[in-house]
């Protein structure tokens, strides 16, 4: 008896709305901004047609293109990582925050924010890939020096590790400059696109990769890895060396985006959610759909962040704000489904 | 679901080829022409050397304190206030700043013309709605310096853009788009008039700039002249509060510390380390027990701050304290700009703070006058000296 | 060689709490063996320690090969595990929950092959819940639930089966159903199994051998083929205390003596 699709969940239909959903936004996106380019300079300057100002080329090579980019990578990375770590700690409020990623990303790019006196992005952005780096592999350390490999000590050596962060955090704050400094370091926690040229996405584009390519070739051991340990031990998963590999490079894929944007919050959390709730299954599939829904939300956010008021909103802001109407209207259909 | 992927990852591939195969920006390499004239422009150190007004910059055997430039020679190259080298091909038409004190500068030269786009919030900044009212609402809005809006600057068409440091990532990103940036840093006396300088050569406005500058020297000039016979005892200890808490002033290293000195006076925090305002404790305020307080304007310099100054001679732990005790708390008159920081009209606020300091070596009086033949020499408005003489 | 399984002297403790003083048992190819014993008798400890989920002192031979130092993953190829209840939630099919059990087999990066798929649907056929291959696993019953997982256990394909009270949250006709069901399967496939079980009826009633653990050792054998109803009767009771035996087909029923 053959196995069509349909029955691993994979539901066609729903990926090619969700694909075909990312695809009119992004195409919004790259119409999108205070500089105009009409459509039909965008068709001009991809057929490579000579007719169009050598400014609007730079502007959508430089700027617009690698921002939509920048948002639907984001957007995949956040969702596919939020989605691992809800599987794997087995519990639907983890998000890439719960080992302390975005913690230690944040702490990185405040001390490169207060420390190096004229920090430019490029320090912000590796402090901020390193600190996140480095708390996770903190939380690794900590674990290591346990002896256990539960995943409630992953949970608690993160608690520990964010804490850390969190008072290193404020310290840095109350020492900085409150014009310059303490506003990137609030600015940054925000996340934004708006700092995205085609030379940050191509420098962080191969970790990204590694990351996101990594995580898809384990979905398998991803997927065991949602029973209990002793369970998934029994089927033969070699949980210290697998857990520890998916958890990096997840950290990796995380690090590589928020090192650009800042923080994302929400999208990592949610998108995950809205998957489950979309296919009704929790397998591998639901990772990959993950990572497409929460590219739409990102893609859409950075969308209104950019024409929902007159200079440009932080990212999170709006991801919130579009990501809990998606995910209400989602609970609200399954709780009828469930009368 | 394996062939999904596979797809998926070559989309992903192939949109990133894409991106990397785009045109890549050459960097901007600043052209070195033959200079025809090699004179280094003059810029004097305040509050030293006296100059005469020229119009033509003379030869003098100054240290370089502002970069070399080759005079009126387009395409110009200059460096900016953080090293960056910067060529021009003409004289600016169409600038973009993206700072309110190098905006300020702007209307100062007489360039309300060539601005085509500034920081955000103009409406709120009193010295546009006097001095260039037409600009509001009819500019671009480039966004404030931690949000910088590259996409509206670059809608502006500009052919200089002027950013503070903090912005100057962004500043990197539009030279490699080709777009002529410097970066300021006006942060003293000295580095103000090293922006004037800058601003007014690379918009053909040097006379202009010369024209400021040798009003500033003449203003630090006539305070020196009138302070140097002052002894320490003479000096009033002055506490410059903050705007937000007057349980905050500015220590020994700030601008500030240097406006209440060459107003004649002593910062009551100059033992006090530091180059950003520091928190201090009621015990330390009244230990400092200074003869006068200041309270200068809030950083839009539209109103006051957080607090007046009756409140504050109203605090009865302060009643003791010499500058309450006596009534010398006094605000920086609002209403045109921040005067107690470096921007262009600062030397205003040296001007106020002496005739707060010593009235009777410079009045009030004499003071509204000089601030009124100011803006209207320099920023095209008739102040209502009412204004400050209430 | 019969013997497929052999525990020597297996010491486990909880911190200062050894729980678990010198077992030593043996399980031989197509034998179904029960281990009882009273609650905290370190029944469900032995599973786990030879499972590898805890730490232990001793020997553990499973298919001739000593278990000490053994990856998961080779252990999975020797020995399966059911636990009382599978720790997995709704959103997979019964037909992905039972291709689980390939992932020994498989290399780290590798899915399952067409043939392991239909390896999968015919371990379903074989348990007669093939129909069930699509259903959403969180939708099935527990005693449904129970044999999707012992069709997971026959795509894994180990020699040794442990179970460990597989049938406790079940209700009284699916646990005869659940327990009918893995005998057949260690008969059928001539593997070795060792379950732990708390009601003896049950255990009398399907298994050959019964392991009676005491003191942290194995107190007492009882070869259920040819122990005497005498036999019987004494070793239970002590750990059971005062029973009654009634003989019941060929085998025995045991109750509390009045």
């Amino acid at each position: 008896m053959s196995l069509t699709a349909e029955k691993r969940g994979l539901k066609p239909l729903i990926f090619i709305g969700v694909t075909a959903a990312i695809f009119v936004a992004a195409v919004v996106s790259i119409c999108v901004g205070k500089y105009q380019i009409s459509p039909a300079e965008i068709i001009n300057i991809l057929s490579g047609k000579a007719d169009v100002s050598d400014m609007s080329r730079k502007v959508f090579f430089t700027l617009r293109l690698p921002r939509t980019i920048m948002a639907v990578m984001a957007g995949t990375g956040l969702g596919i990582a939020g989605s691992v770590y809800q599987i794997i700690f087995k519990n639907p409020l983890a998000s890439p925050d719960i080992i302390g990623v975005a913690g230690g990303a944040n702490l990185g790019a405040a001390v490169a924010i207060v420390t190096i006196s004229s920090s430019g992005m490029l320090g912000i952005a590796t402090g901020a890939f390193w600190g996140g780096l480095l708390a996770v592999t903190c939380v690794m350390l900590l674990v290591k020096a346990t002896g256990s490999t539960s995943t409630s000590t992953f949970v608690l050596a993160g608690i520990i590790i964010n804490a850390v962060s969190k008072a290193v955090i404020m310290a840095l704050k109350y020492f900085a400059d409150p014009e310059n400094e303490l506003a990137a370091i609030e600015y940054w926690s925000m996340g934004t696109f708006g700092t995205t040229t085609q030379s940050k996405l191509l420098s962080i584009l191969p970790m990204f990769l590694i990351g996101l390519i990594g995580i898809l070739l384990l979905r398998r051991q991803i997927e065991l890895m949602s029973l209990s340990d002793n369970e998934s031990r029994a089927l033969g998963v070699r949980l210290r060396p697998i857990r520890i590999t998916v958890l990096l490079l997840s950290t990796l894929l995380v690090s590589s985006i928020i090192s650009i944007t800042g923080l994302i919050s929400f999208a990592g959390l949610i998108a995950p959610h809205i998957s489950r709730l979309m296919l009704k299954r929790n397998n591998s599939v639901t990772m990959v759909m993950s990572g497409l829904v929460g590219s739409f939300v990102v893609l859409v956010a950075d969308i209104f962040a950019r024409i929902a008021y007159s200079s440009e909103l932080p990212i999170s802001i709006l991801t919130t704000v579009i990501g809990v109407p998606i995910l209400v209207y989602f609970l609200v259909k399954r709780g009828k489904e469930l009368v | 679901m394996k062939r999904f992927l596979s797809l998926a990852l070559a989309l992903l591939m192939a949109l990133s080829i894409l991106v990397s195969c785009a045109p890549s920006e050459e960097p901007l390499t600043p052209e070195n022409t033959n200079p025809q004239t090699q004179e280094t422009p003059e810029v004097t150190d305040p509050p030293a050397v006296e100059t005469d007004a020229p119009t033509e910059p003379t030869d003098a055997p100054t240290e370089p304190t502002e970069p070399e430039v080759e005079l009126t020679v387009f395409p110009l190259t200059v460096t900016d206030q953080i090293g960056n080298e910067v060529t021009i091909e003409a004289p600016a038409e169409r600038i973009v700043s993206g700072y309110y004190i190098s905006s300020s500068t702007c209307l100062a030269l007489g360039l309300q013309d060539k601005l085509v786009a500034t920081e955000e919030k103009i409406e709120a900044r009193p010295i546009y709605g006097l001095s260039a009212p037409d600009l509001i609402g009819n500019i671009g809005n480039v966004g404030s310096a931690k949000a910088f809006d590259l996409e509206a600057c670059l809608a502006a068409e500009p052919d200089l853009v002027i950013l503070p440091s903090r912005a100057k990532d962004y500043g990197e990103t539009l030279t490699e788009m080709g777009i002529p940036t410097i970066i300021v840093n006006p942060e003293s006396h000295e580095q103000l008039v090293e922006m004037v300088t800058l601003i007014g050569q690379l918009t053909g406005a040097e006379e202009a700039a010369n024209k400021l500058i040798d009003r500033y020297d003449e203003v630090i000039a006539k305070v020196n002249d009138l302070t140097a016979d002052l002894t320490e005892d003479d000096k009033p200890l002055v506490y410059m509060s903050g705007t937000s808490s007057y349980l905050t002033t500015a220590p020994k290293d700030m601008y500030q510390s240097s406006v209440i000195t060459s107003a004649g006076g002593i910062n009551a925090a100059q033992d006090i380390d530091g180059d950003y305002w520091v928190d201090v404790s009621y015990e330390q305020l009244i230990a400092m027990n200074p003869d006068v307080i200041i309270i200068p304007t809030n950083n839009m310099a539209n109103g006051q701050p957080d607090f007046s100054a009756e409140e504050l001679m109203a605090d009865e732990v302060l009643a003791e304290v010499a500058a309450v005790a006596n009534g010398a708390v006094y605000n920086m008159p609002a209403g045109y700009e921040a005067w107690d920081s470096p921007v262009p009209s600062g030397v205003l606020g040296m001007l106020w703070m002496l005739s707060t300091l010593h009235p009777d070596l410079y009045s009030l009086d004499e003071f509204a006058l000089d601030a009124q033949d100011f803006y209207k020499t320099f920023y095209g408005f008739e102040m209502d000296t009412a204004t400050i003489l209430d | 060689m019969s013997e497929l399984f052999r525990l020597e002297n297996m010491h486990v403790a909880y911190g200062s709490n050894e729980v678990v003083r010198g077992v030593n048992l043996s399980l031989e190819r197509g034998e179904f063996s029960a281990l009882l014993g009273l609650n905290g008798s370190g029944k469900t400890t032995i599973l786990h320690a030879a499972c590898g989920f805890l730490p232990m002192r001793g020997t553990c031979i499973c298919a001739g090969q000593n278990c000490a130092g053994l990856h998961e993953k080779k252990r999975a190829l020797l020995m399966s595990f059911i636990p009382q209840v599978c720790s997995l939630e709704g959103g997979r099919t019964v037909f992905e929950v039972v291709m689980m059990g390939f992932n020994a087999h498989l290399r780290l990066l590798e899915s399952p092959s067409a043939e392991q798929k239909e390896l999968g649907m015919a371990a379903l056929e074989k348990l007669n819940c093939a129909h069930l291959a699509h259903t959403d696993f969180g939708a099935l019953s527990q005693g449904q639930r129970q044999i999707v997982i012992l069709a997971r256990c026959i795509v894994q394909d180990a020699p040794v089966m442990l179970l460990d009270e597989p049938d406790s949250a079940l209700d009284f006709l699916n646990r005869h159903m659940v327990l009918g069901k893995i005998r057949d399967l260690i008969k059928n496939e001539n593997r070795a199994g060792l379950i732990t079980l708390h009601d003896p009826n049950f255990a009398m009633a399907y298994c050959d051998r019964l392991l009676l653990l005491q003191n942290g050792i194995v107190g007492a054998e009882l070869d259920m083929r040819t122990a005497s109803a005498d036999e019987v009767k004494q070793k239970l009771s002590l750990i059971y205390g005062d029973i009654e035996l009634l003989p019941y087909q060929e085998s025995y029923l045991m109750t509390k003596a009045k």
